[in-house]
């Protein structure tokens, strides 16, 4: 996996998740997804630009973010 | 104009929640968790901090479990239509505000639930939790209580009704109105499920907001369903809080208001801000006390043991009557019931009311001066 990138449908675990990474020495930022499957419609990525995909989702899911759908790799911010 | 309306909501708000609130409409006036742009996703971090704010001064765990509500009786009606189910036996005490009282009254007419009413025996840690057991039973879902009667100020034991309700599997849901921000509350360390607070009191943000807070949320219903900017190919309303709590746009002028008011707490210091409302209660009962005409009916307020508020009469006036009376002195106070029928009738009270008084963190000495002089004035006329 490249850069990885994580999506989840509530803003509020967008915020989160970025926040439970960057203060574990990632570097994350999240945008509205470009290209949301159409079966669940508005969602948010966090995208990992700076750390390993498995300790990132490791963090996310140890801090309760809900994440929708299987991470993903080396979609661009 | 001497305010000692606080129990009512606080007043002046700080600079620093006028300020946030003004910057709310001009620099994060886009809807947040709806769009994808940079004003929308700036503002949703500003909201998202609030709910930190929240979990950390409440000892919440998850920030997402915060909910944002219009104010603590929204809280209160979220939790009761949200978990009871046809069936359920509820006990509450009886100090409780309207908030509680009317939708367990009005559930109890429609036959979903049933609830019994616990005595709360002012000082009386034993014999309070003692009458909260006798009620509790097989079917017993919820133990709700106030932190502190919005009359009398009597803080309840939350700790032992805690261990009490979950020692018969039910959920402990606590009205922290008159505490939120005043005295302390933490959500694990107390044993508190469900925690219900208004934004515009003890926090000092603008009316119009409050919170409840869930240390887990996941079989709660939501009251109200919706757009909430997630999931929104689906028809069934998402299942994670809090999007599944708060469907529409929220009051992102109220909610950075609130945010700011957090921020005053801290700056401030809460147990400062509790001492000093305190003191201020202990002088005006000493005060009161020495007055031949003005009757009290609670213990000298304790640290622990009341929320700073006190509630008086002037003997021969109704309660309305008395606060008209502090009006024309420029004396601002709440008579009559204070939506809290059952706690007068707890104190015998029913008929007249009680004229109350509740300070703030900007409560002077100069203020209470005037309000004890204007108290003594009144009392002396015939």
């Amino acid at each position: 996996m490249g850069q990885p990138n994580f999506k989840v449908c509530s803003i509020t675990h967008a915020e989160k998740g970025i926040r439970l990474l960057n203060e574990n020495g990632f570097h994350a930022i999240y945008k509205k997804t470009p290209d949301p499957d159409s079966a669940d419609g508005c969602c948010y990525t966090i995208y990992v630009t700076k750390g390993n995909a498995s300790e990132a989702l490791s963090i996310l899911h140890a801090g309760h973010v809900r994440l929708t759908g299987e991470p993903g790799g080396d979609r661009k911010p | 104009m001497m305010y000692f309306d606080n129990a009512a909501t606080t007043y002046p708000k700080p600079r620093m929640v006028r300020e946030a609130m003004a910057r709310a409409l001009t620099e994060f006036g886009a809807n947040p968790g709806r769009s994808g742009h940079t004003m929308s996703l700036r503002t949703a971090e500003r909201v998202y901090h609030c709910r930190e704010q929240a979990a950390e001064l409440f000892g919440l765990p998850d920030p997402e479990n915060v909910i944002f509500t219009l104010n603590c009786t929204h809280a209160v009606n979220t939790v009761l239509h949200g978990v009871l189910r046809r069936g359920d036996h509820v006990v509450t005490s009886d100090l409780e505000h309207n908030a509680v009282m009317r939708p367990l009254y009005q559930m109890a007419e429609e036959g979903i639930i049933t609830y019994s009413t616990a005595h709360v025996c002012e000082g009386n840690v034993e014999q309070t939790v003692a009458n909260f057991q006798a009620l509790m039973g097989a079917n017993t879902h919820m133990l709700i209580c106030t932190h502190a009667s919005n009359v009398f100020g009597a803080v309840l034991p939350i700790e032992p009704l805690a261990a009490l309700a979950h020692a018969h599997d039910a959920l402990f849901v606590v009205d922290a109105a008159q505490t939120a921000g005043i005295l302390p509350v933490d959500m694990q360390k107390m044993g508190i499920d469900f925690l219900c607070l208004p934004g515009h009191k003890g926090l000092y943000g603008p009316m119009g907001t409050g919170l409840l807070l869930c240390m887990d949320g996941e079989g709660i219903r939501p009251l109200v369903e919706g757009g909430t900017g997630s999931l929104s190919a689906h028809l069934a309303q998402p299942p994670i809080l809090p999007d599944k709590m708060e469907s529409g746009t929220g009051n992102t002028p109220g909610i950075l208001g609130l945010s700011a008011g957090f921020d005053f707490i801290r700056q401030a210091e809460q147990q400062d801000i509790r001492e000093h409302e305190l003191r201020l209660m202990q002088q005006l009962y000493d005060a009161l006390a020495q007055i031949e005409k003005v009757l009290l009916y609670t213990h000298r307020p304790e640290e622990g043991k009341h929320a700073p508020l006190l509630s008086f009469n002037i003997f021969g006036l109704h309660s309305e009557q008395a606060a008209s009376l502090l009006n024309e002195d420029g004396v601002a106070v709440r008579a009559g019931l204070h939506c809290a029928p059952c706690a007068h009738k707890a104190y015998h009270t029913f008929e007249t009311g009680t004229v109350r008084v509740a300070p703030s963190y900007f409560t002077s000495k100069k203020d209470l001066y005037g309000l004890i002089k204007s108290i003594q004035k009144i009392a002396k006329q015939p």
